[in-house]
């Protein structure tokens, strides 16, 4: 389920909240599925059509897991490689930018794996959350700052901010991040909640420096 | 409802923000910020980092990228095609060898069609004829038995086997009347060490 930009009304601050499942994602998937048909038959024309279609995404979220351009254009290259190579095995269980972003994320693993096979687990690591208290006020008067608010998200450990692009960048529901970077639902859900306790400590943090320089 | 539900449903902000919560727990997630300010402080955070999320990095251009990977599926491509061949030729020769195993066997069944073993039931013993097994002695000669079979009428039909015993058939219309009388005639040869009439082919008479 994607988002659209459908105004909804609903309690304060919830007026330009996002709603239901739009028309173009769904003919955007299936356009991609008739493609993955035709890219199981070994037609390349269909191959740069998908590649065309899904480079974008599959760059910004191979960055998020790699951090650098070099290394996301490798992981561009491997999953979509990965695509010609399975697309006759895509079961149509979900949709195809699900699935395309669940391979971009365990060919990451692999790849990081390869380079550091002893750093720390992508998948396995815990998240650990910034327990230090913050008041939310001075918080979300830095997040007015849009610079401030970026600035917050890069510094996220990585297996937030892998969660907070698919929700945000791909605005995936949280069953398809859970897919994606396959993990349970209550994982995704913990992992935002720590994401959201560090952009609230970042934020403040951010605007106390600002306000000391004044 | 409670405080950690409302916590959990604070999880879900993210995703109603995002446009993806969907039924019940949307319900629930819009109930709870109509009486929670400290959820609607929470939602703000979330719309200002869905704000800044779209922000994207440079990347190497899809141009470049497309060429990179035409010249990835091509690299594939090549290394695939001599497995295909590989995979050709092993299954011309699984055929080959299952062609000529087979004009093997079928040469040696031609070869083997006449071949009957020595040790095997006569073959043809006539309704005119009674059968008859003999051991003869170890210093039995060859005109000696030739001898004996042309006192008896006899032919050599079977034999000799593991025990040294040929099997013999006997014109009825011999000088001897039954095989009780052959048997005793035989029996005083001293050539013949053991003589016994057997159960009769089928369509002979005893």
């Amino acid at each position: 389920m994607a988002a659209t930009n459908t105004t909804i009304v609903g309690p304060a601050g919830t007026a330009d909240i996002a709603a239901g499942a739009g028309a173009p994602e769904l003919d955007a998937d299936e356009e991609a599925r008739r493609l993955l048909a035709r890219i199981a038959t070994g037609d390349q024309r269909a191959l740069e059509q998908f590649y065309r279609a899904h480079h974008g995404a599959v760059f910004q979220f191979a960055l998020r897991l790699v951090k650098n351009a070099a290394d996301a254009a490798e992981l561009v290259n491997e999953a979509m490689l990965e695509v010609w190579r399975a697309a006759g095995k895509f079961r149509g269980e979900s949709r195809v930018r699900t699935w395309l972003l669940g391979i971009v994320n365990y060919r990451a693993i692999d790849l990081m794996r390869r380079r550091k096979p002893h750093s720390e687990d992508l998948t396995q690591a815990e998240d650990i959350a910034d327990e230090s208290s913050c008041d939310i006020h001075e918080a979300l008067a830095g997040a007015e700052n849009a610079q401030h608010v970026r600035t917050c998200v890069e510094r996220l450990p990585d297996r937030q901010r892998q969660v907070v692009h698919l929700t945000f960048f791909e605005q995936l529901a949280y069953p398809e991040v859970a897919q994606v970077l396959a993990l349970p639902t209550g994982t995704v859900k913990t992992r935002i909640m720590h994401a959201k306790q560090r952009l609230l400590h970042c934020l403040a943090s951010l605007l106390g420096k600002v306000e000391d320089l004044r | 409802m409670s405080v950690e539900s409302d916590r959990d449903l604070a999880d879900l902000l993210p995703w109603l923000v995002n446009g993806s919560l969907a039924g019940a727990e949307r319900t629930a997630v819009l109930n709870l910020l109509s009486r929670s300010p400290e959820a609607s402080l929470e939602l703000r955070l979330w719309k200002a980092v869905q704000a800044e999320a779209r922000h994207e990095v440079d990347d190497p251009g899809v141009e470049m990228g497309w060429r990179r990977l035409e010249k990835s599926v091509k690299q594939e491509q090549a290394r695939e095609r001599p497995i295909r061949y590989w995979r050709a030729a092993a299954a011309v020769a699984a055929v080959a060898i299952v062609g000529f195993q087979s004009m093997i066997l079928w040469r040696m069944e031609q070869r083997d069609a006449g071949i009957t073993q020595l040790a095997a039931p006569p073959a043809a013993v006539s309704a005119h004829e009674w059968l008859v097994q003999v051991r003869f002695s170890d210093a039995a000669t060859v005109a000696q038995v030739n001898d004996l079979l042309a006192e008896i009428g006899g032919r050599i039909v079977g034999g000799p086997s593991a025990l040294g015993v040929y099997e013999i058939a006997v014109a009825r219309d011999g000088p001897f009347a039954g095989t009780d009388v052959l048997l005793e005639w035989l029996r005083q040869q001293t050539i013949v060490e053991e003589g016994v009439v057997p159960p009769q082919p089928a369509g002979t008479r005893p």
